[in-house]
């Protein structure tokens, strides 16, 4: 160790600003780890140069930890709650309170202009914190899938953040009591380039208020709004001459009114909500422009997918329901060539409310795999799958960073089951992949299968393994693979507590572990086999939960478990609770 | 090696405020890591096994990429023989590295406050009848349908609730 770093301004022979100067080159985290591990002294720059974090679960360390490791930074992304939470999988109280960040951040980060909450509970006194302590510098602020505030702390925000260069809300549960909040942002911001509060229920935004954003922010690229009828938007639409990006909106009157209608002539992110075959048609002046296209909230039928992909040849991004149909993913495998990232996500289950074709097989992902080479993502709902269609974007997809598939349980009969062999083609073949899901059913895949997923999967860091495997020798044989894996979610599968627990020990990589459903023991101490320092494990008991029209549907038990510098948490529910493991 | 501190255990909770605590002073380990040089450690690691390791069966090649752990504080009080004691109160499960004589001990001074009983007073029941600790063995596959994501289900009643609204009849006007 070279002693000499810690008095001396110079590394090896090198002054400080050297390195200095080539740190501003180095952006990624992982990198960053790497060099900050070298020396004292290079672990001090690095931390002075660091511009973003992301922490990844925000138990895992304390802000006056963050404090300490990075002082300077200008942007943090902090997530909360467990992923389950968007599938409304986790108790709504479980945790991941801004309040503490808030305050430390408004405090002590004197260059913290981007703050990025996602899956968390923040409250409008945080935000008012916010406003009133780094108003004049925050750019951008993105409560992701939160919860817990309302209108009135988004006014505090739009009051005094004049700087705001993004504002994005989508999916979050905001209390709405009025549209001040956006009157405010028009008045005061002239800096704004997105705006997002798509898949929000706020209903009170005037859409005069949006075009006075639209006609004083010049810069303004990115809107997502609510449920705001698209004939009022006429005025916004001719004031936003510098818009690329377009979601929400609806269509309520007649469909003929809608045909004069003008858009930006940058607009090339599309997505149209409650559109219907009859309004289709406004797209098609330049859909050949289209790059992303939004269907997931449309309402077209499986013939208006393929009319409609047809005429964009230069899609990149697509998310639409299954009623695309493996015709329309035929289309769009012919058509559209520069496919990047495809999410088919799932219809309705009756069947009078989707299109009878509305469903997605080996047919239509066979297409894709041969037909968009270029693609990046793909997250799919399939009705029915084989071997051989796996094995076919194993053969052709060499760019696949992403692959998540869920099959889907109406179907009695399965085309081609156990999926053992496609599975390990695909991961072997797609040796780009950073993330993988697999949702099947009992007989989906046996133990070997789950083994050949381990064995093949040296980049993945993110995996959900939904219905897989036999047993636990099926656990424990993909667990002595797998030696990326940082994040594991395991749901419907038949392990033991103690398969768990061994398997949590083998996975080197491993930081985080979400369960629900595995074959509890007795006294829950199978468990404990994980029990070392700076692990945590917490339980969220079995409970009843009420799904809507008077059912109550019962949950069964979550084993959470995590690495955290912070220690156990402090701040559990009564619906959460810890397994402490101390050692003297 | 600094001197072992001295470690007060609250059973029965007569301590009422200690209860909601853990069982143990909490050690400051973000202190303790940022003074300790990763370097040191690691090479301490290799030569002397990593004691706070409770496991007979599981070998940890890899501990060595774990975060830093002080090693002194857990080397302290346990003696060669110490074994883990497993303590479930209160809805709370603590381990701690104990030596048999200590677990002897233990186990007498419950014994002589609380006979063994199948009460739910006993500390270490698991299945309780109050409703604080509920059970905690998970369920099996076939409890487990398909969630569907929020913003779709969402959407999907959204669009029923069109339907049901708009009636056949309105394009007439």
């Amino acid at each position: 160790m070279d002693d000499r770093s810690f008095n001396n301004q110079r590394i090896h022979g090198m002054s400080d600003v050297v390195f200095e100067c080539v740190l501003a080159y180095i952006h990624d985290s992982r990198d960053r780890q790497s060099i900050s591990l070298v020396c004292r002294r290079l672990c001090e720059l690095e931390a002075q140069t660091r511009k973003h974090v992301t922490i990844a679960l925000c138990y895992t360390t304390t802000p006056k930890q963050l404090l300490r490791r990075f002082p300077f930074i200008e942007s943090l992304k902090l997530k909360g709650k467990p992923r389950a939470a968007m599938y409304n999988l986790i108790p709504e109280d479980w945790g991941g309170f801004a309040t503490p960040w808030v305050e430390e951040l408004s405090k002590s980060f004197s260059c913290l202009k981007a703050l990025h909450f996602r899956r968390m509970i923040v409250k409008d006194e945080d935000l008012e914190l916010l406003a009133r302590d780094r108003g004049h510098v925050l750019q951008v602020l993105k409560l992701d899938k939160c919860s817990g505030f309302s209108t009135d702390g988004l006014l505090h925000i739009c009051s005094s953040c004049r700087n705001l260069k993004v504002l994005f809300l989508e999916e979050s549960q905001v209390i709405e009591k009025d549209g001040g909040w956006i009157h405010e942002l028009a008045m005061n911001n002239t800096q704004l380039e997105a705006l997002n509060f798509y898949m929000t229920d706020l209903s009170q935004v005037s859409f005069n208020d949006l075009e006075l954003i639209a006609k004083r922010c010049k810069s303004l690229v990115s809107v997502k709004i609510g449920d705001c009828e698209i004939l009022d938007l006429v005025g916004f639409f001719r004031a936003a001459v510098s818009l690329e990006e377009f979601s929400g909106g609806c269509f309520n009157k007649q469909s003929e009114e809608y045909a004069s209608l003008a858009y930006p002539p940058r607009l090339c992110r599309l997505g149209l909500n409650y559109m219907s075959t009859n309004e289709m048609p406004i797209v098609y002046p330049f859909a050949s422009r289209l790059k992303k296209l939004d269907l997931l909230y449309a309402l077209l039928d499986t013939e208006d997918h393929c009319v409609l992909l047809q005429r964009c040849p230069n899609l990149e991004v697509l998310e639409a329901r299954n009623v695309i149909g493996d015709r329309g993913l035929e289309v769009l495998a012919r058509s559209c060539k520069k496919m990047k990232r495809l999410r088919i996500e799932r219809g309705a289950d009756e069947q009078e409310l989707e299109d009878e074709e509305g469903v997605v097989s080996q047919r239509g992902l066979t297409a894709i795999a041969q037909g968009c080479l270029d693609l990046e993502y793909i997250a799919v709902y399939v009705s029915d799958i084989t071997n051989a269609a796996l094995e076919s974007m194993g053969m052709n997809l060499k760019n696949l960073c992403d692959f998540r598939m869920v099959l889907l349980d109406k179907e009695e009969v399965i085309t081609d089951l156990p999926l053992d062999n496609g599975i390990r083609s695909l991961l072997s073949g797609c040796n780009k992949l950073r993330r993988f899901a697999l949702y099947l059913r009992p007989g989906g895949l046996t133990d070997v299968g789950l083994t050949y997923i381990g064995q093949h999967s040296q980049n993945i860091r993110w995996m959900l393994l939904g219905y897989l495997g036999e047993s636990d020798s099926g656990l424990l044989g993909f667990s002595r693979g797998c030696p990326s894996l940082q994040k594991l979610e395991v749901r419907g599968c038949c392990f033991s507590e103690k398969a768990l627990a061994m398997a949590v020990l083998q996975l080197r990589s491993l930081r985080y572990l979400w369960v629900q459903g595995y074959r509890g023991s007795k006294t829950g101490f199978d468990l404990l086999t994980m029990a070392r320092p700076f692990w945590n494990i917490e339980i969220i008991p079995p409970r009843k939960v009420n799904c809507g029209d008077g059912r109550e549907m019962e949950h069964p038990a979550h084993i959470l478990a995590y690495y955290s510098l912070a220690g156990p948490r402090t701040d559990f529910p009564p619906s959460v609770i810890p397994l402490a493991s101390i050692t003297q | 090696m600094s001197d072992s501190p001295a470690v007060e255990i609250d059973f029965f909770r007569l301590n009422e405020e200690a209860s909601s605590k853990k069982l143990s002073p909490r050690r400051n380990i973000q202190d303790v890591i940022s003074k300790i040089n990763p370097e040191l450690l690691k090479s301490a690691f290799a030569n002397n096994g990593f004691v706070a390791n409770k496991l007979s069966y599981a070998s940890h090649p890899h501990l060595q990429t774990l975060p830093v752990y002080n090693q002194e504080c857990s080397r302290v009080n346990t003696a060669a023989t110490a074994t883990p004691l497993t303590i479930i109160y209160n809805g709370v499960v603590s381990v701690f590295d104990v030596s048999p004589n200590q677990a002897d001990n233990i186990m007498k001074l419950v014994d002589a406050v609380n006979p063994v009983s199948k009460t739910s007073g006993e500390p270490v029941a698991v299945k309780n009848e109050n409703n604080q600790t509920p059970v905690i063995a998970g369920g099996i596959s076939k409890d487990l349908p398909l969630s569907r994501k929020k913003s779709l289900k969402r959407f999907l009643e959204k669009r029923k609730e069109r339907k049901e609204s708009i009636s056949p009849y309105a394009s007439l006007h």
